[in-house]
């Protein structure tokens, strides 16, 4: 093991700007960004997964650790943890699925090292916190010595584990508008073995408006349904305007097939995943969940 | 970029200079370069908790940090616990209250549970369950763990021999 991993690289940088200036100088050479580790160091130490050149993020953590408003829309560092995510007030208050997405991930000594910028870089089609960033239409700041750019959550990930940053580009942060419960419907699940600690087999986040008794703006987001996270398209598509029903959730739910695409794996099968995805959205359309 | 740069840290209290590979576990540089095998390596993927120290006073799972993040930080392990020949209140509740049995997860559930009696947690069933699930106990005595972390909360926990 020590043979290993001395071989690893690691550049620490100052602040956003060395870090930045570091990519930007050795951007065809593979260095990857590393902030809590949690992903990155059971890849290291299992099968030497992700390369051995590491940029270390952790003195960047008063630059992009904060959690607050901008304009009319609420800022989340990219070096938050999910511990931050769980204590912050106003995250409870713009959208409580966060934290409930930040509590299930791993146990509480993994939350308070695990990062939102990681979960989102490392991209894993199982990220607890994911569907929550697509179902509130986040955007991602992206930045680079060439500058900022902005770009919609849902356009980021092109496949399994890829995505559109560019190796000189750092994740440096997300917003969203605020979702209060007293606007619309939200609901949050992860289905694992078990209640704490499990990979999932099936992440759920659902955020839909409301309007006059009727549903609009429905995101209906799945992990672990596929490469990446998805949104069943097809069943929101049926869903809006309508009015809560149990007919409406079979409905919906039957159209769920054309945007998912589970495998059988060590953690599930394909036709429980299935099964499972259909009761969620049967259900939070019936309007018996959120 | 340095292969084998040295980390400074406090660990336990004393200011230590350690020369790792900067994706080194935090796990094995306090098990191996500084002998302090109170901390167990448990699954060694942030799952079991068994490895759980107190960085900056909160627990995390040293096998999943790396030694260059530990740079500046304070490190506390299970050895800070005691003084001297006397156990600290969680380490006598434990003994007393049958918290401790084959004692692989023994450090872990102690490190968690002093960070949370430090924040000045709850102590009842419910927030003290939800406080230290990330410690798998494998020979399941949890109801003893719980039992233990109350009595320490109290105060007052003494030992006679039959306990060491």
């Amino acid at each position: 093991m020590t043979a290993i991993i001395s071989d690893h690289r690691v550049y620490t940088a100052t602040d956003l700007d060395d870090a930045l200036r570091f990519l930007a100088e050795h951007r065809e050479e593979g260095w990857r960004p590393l902030a809590g580790g949690t992903d990155v160091m059971v890849g290291v130490y299992r099968d030497r997964s992700g390369g051995d050149q590491w940029l270390n993020l952790s003195r960047l953590r008063p630059q992009l650790a904060g959690i607050g408003r901008d304009g009319d829309f609420v800022h989340v560092g990219a070096l938050a943890t999910m511990t931050d995510l769980r204590r912050s007030a106003l995250l409870e208050e713009s959208c409580p699925l966060i934290g409930r997405a930040a509590a299930v991930v791993g146990a509480t000594q993994v939350q308070n090292r695990a990062t939102v910028g990681g979960n989102i870089a490392n991209g894993s089609p199982a990220g607890d916190t994911l569907p929550v960033w697509l179902a509130l239409d986040a955007e991602l700041e992206l930045a680079s010595v060439r500058g900022q750019r902005r770009i919609a959550y849902g356009e980021f990930m092109t496949g399994y584990r890829r995505s559109v940053r560019e190796p000189d580009e750092l994740i440096t942060g997300l917003r969203f508008q605020p979702r209060s419960g007293s606007t619309g419907r939200m609901y949050y699940r992860k289905v694992a073995p078990r209640a704490a600690q499990g990979i999932s087999k099936v992440v759920f986040a659902a955020i839909a408006g409301w309007n006059d008794g009727r549903y609009e703006n429905v995101r209906l987001v799945f992990g672990s349904m596929g490469p990446i996270t998805v949104r069943a398209r097809a069943a929101e598509q049926c869903a809006e305007g309508e009015a809560p029903s149990a007919q409406l959730g079979e409905q919906a739910a039957e159209r769920l097939a054309a945007d998912l695409s589970p495998i059988n794996d060590a953690r599930s099968t394909a036709d429980y995943r299935l099964r499972v995805a259909k009761n969620l959205v049967r259900e939070f359309l019936a309007g018996n969940l959120g | 970029m340095n292969q084998h740069a040295a980390i400074r840290f406090t660990l336990n209290g004393q200011p230590r200079e350690i020369a790792a590979p900067p994706m080194q576990r935090l796990l094995d540089v306090l098990r191996q370069t500084c002998e302090l095998t109170g901390t167990k390596n448990g699954c060694g993927e942030g799952d079991c908790g068994a490895c759980t120290v107190l960085i900056d006073g909160v627990p995390v799972v040293s096998c999943l940090v790396p030694i260059v993040q530990v740079e500046g930080a304070d490190v506390r392990t299970v050895e800070s616990l005691a003084e001297g020949d006397q156990p600290h209140p969680l380490q006598a509740a434990f003994l007393k209250h049958g918290g401790t049995q084959c004692g692989s997860c023994a450090a872990g559930l102690l490190m968690t549970a002093c960070a949370h009696l430090e924040h000045g947690g709850e102590t009842d069933d419910a927030t003290l369950r939800a406080a230290l699930a990330g410690v798998v106990c494998r020979c399941a005595g949890y109801q003893q763990v719980i039992a233990s972390v109350q009595a320490a909360a109290r105060g007052g926990e003494t030992l006679d021999g039959n306990h060491l």
